[in-house]
């Protein structure tokens, strides 16, 4: 890979960054190569994504927790899912290609269904079983609080491509709080 | 279906920004539960060598380029001394233009004054630096250089030539040379002054807590070497410079 790096310049980033490698390096390993099969390629996400974190050290806090633990997840599970993509040959439309759609930035109305605030886990499971990347794209953007500029950075995709998914991921979350079937065909 | 006004449709967009945020944070809940689940399997996981090596260079070089900026602050501050005090010597001079003798032996004691701060050290009269000198200039340079330390970088500026030396770590080595004239004002405050041969002629040795300097000359070179490692190593560095 090539080493053209964002250097660390202060001591306690840099320890940050080497008790993040310590503590999550192999779970980023792991996670990468479960949807990669292949030792090189997660190994590349993964130098990806510590580059990334560099960039973002100061959003860490606290390194040993479960919201930092759960970051490294969704940014190495979604920078190998574009690379995966990449690889696969698809028959739908792929991401690029319908940038161009005119998307409703706006947030949908919650007045035709109920926001169940008892139920937040079943809800992101079903979320995520839809399609993980839906939730994880949800998670940067109002939990981590990323800009969609950063969250493309982050897991190496376009701009658009962040507006697209966050849009289905949207749509995806209405459909579920009105307990209506998800038609997964018309998303991909 | 209510067509909500802006201010409604503001507090909608909170109330499901809110939400997503909720449904976020569950998510990552959700991903915990599934990892602890998964944890045996995961500790047993094996980083390839090369991933950890990547990782450690990474740190080396973002170590070391935060190593080479503080050393130039280092040297930069003793810098922005120097240029204070050159300042003062200009308007000493101007002074002098006009003076007697007795006011001239007046200013020259005024100087004296400041050097119990900043010592000066100039080998001959600017003025007698031509253009014999520049002729005469070969590529001095120390032949000893202390195990461990490397080539940092090496600057060049008219005949001033200084070489940054680096062991990787914290360890650092300035050395200078400049024509015989070039005027040097080092940082004396609080520091040991002391005189010693170097290679039978007189030189400076400054010792300092933060770090040493040695300043001597030949009969055409000025320099100086400033380190922070051992004042026996500075010397021998100094016994060594030959003409490349």
């Amino acid at each position: 890979m090539l080493a053209i790096l964002t250097l660390i310049q202060d001591e306690n980033s840099r320890n940050k960054l080497e008790e993040i490698y310590h503590l999550y390096g192999k779970l980023m390993y792991y996670i990468a190569y479960d949807i990669l099969k292949d030792y090189h390629e997660a190994e590349d996400i993964v130098q990806s994504a510590i580059l990334k974190v560099a960039s973002n050290l100061d959003k860490i806090t606290d390194v040993k927790c479960n919201k930092t633990r759960g970051f490294m997840v969704i940014i190495v599970r979604n920078t190998a899912l574009n690379i995966y993509n990449q690889r696969k040959t698809r028959s739908s439309v792929p991401y690029e290609n319908i940038e161009n759609l005119i998307i409703d930035e706006r947030i949908e109305n919650p007045e035709q269904y109920v926001l169940r605030l008892d139920q937040g886990e079943w809800i992101a499971e079903q979320l995520a079983k839809l399609n993980p990347a839906y939730a994880d794209i949800l998670a940067l953007k109002y939990m981590y609080e990323y800009k969609n500029n950063e969250i493309a950075e982050l897991i190496n995709c376009t701009e658009g491509n962040v507006r697209i998914r966050l849009y289905r991921a949207r749509k995806a979350m209405q459909v579920i709080l009105r307990g209506e079937k998800y038609d997964q065909t018309e998303q991909r | 279906m209510i067509k909500p006004n802006n201010d409604n449709e503001d507090k909608l967009q909170n109330i499901m920004a809110t939400y997503y945020s909720y449904i976020g944070q569950s998510h990552v809940d959700v991903i915990n539960i599934d990892l602890e689940s998964k944890e045996e399997e995961i500790n047993s996981v094996q980083i390839p060598t090369s991933l950890d090596s990547w990782f450690d260079d990474y740190i080396k070089v973002s170590k070391e380029k935060d190593k080479h900026i503080k050393r130039k602050k280092q040297i930069k501050q003793i810098g922005s001394k120097v240029a204070m005090i050159v300042l003062v010597i200009s308007i000493s001079l101007t002074i002098l233009t006009f003076s007697v003798e007795a006011i001239r032996v007046k200013v020259l004691n005024l100087f004296i004054e400041i050097n119990d701060k900043y010592s000066e050290f100039k080998v001959a009269e600017i003025d007698e630096y031509d253009n014999d000198v520049v002729q005469r200039a070969g590529d001095y340079e120390p032949m000893y250089i202390p195990e461990g330390f490397v080539i940092d970088h090496t600057e060049e500026f008219n005949d001033i030539k200084t070489i940054e030396f680096t062991d990787g770590d914290n360890g650092f080595i300035v050395f200078e040379r400049a024509p015989n004239g070039t005027d040097y004002q080092f940082d004396t405050e609080d520091a040991k002054v002391s005189e010693i041969l170097v290679k039978g002629t007189k030189g400076i040795l400054i010792e300092k807590n933060n770090g040493n300097i040695l300043f001597w000359n030949d009969e055409e070179w000025s320099y100086f070497i400033l380190s922070d490692i051992e004042l026996k190593i500075i010397i021998q560095m100094a016994e060594s410079v030959e003409k490349k």
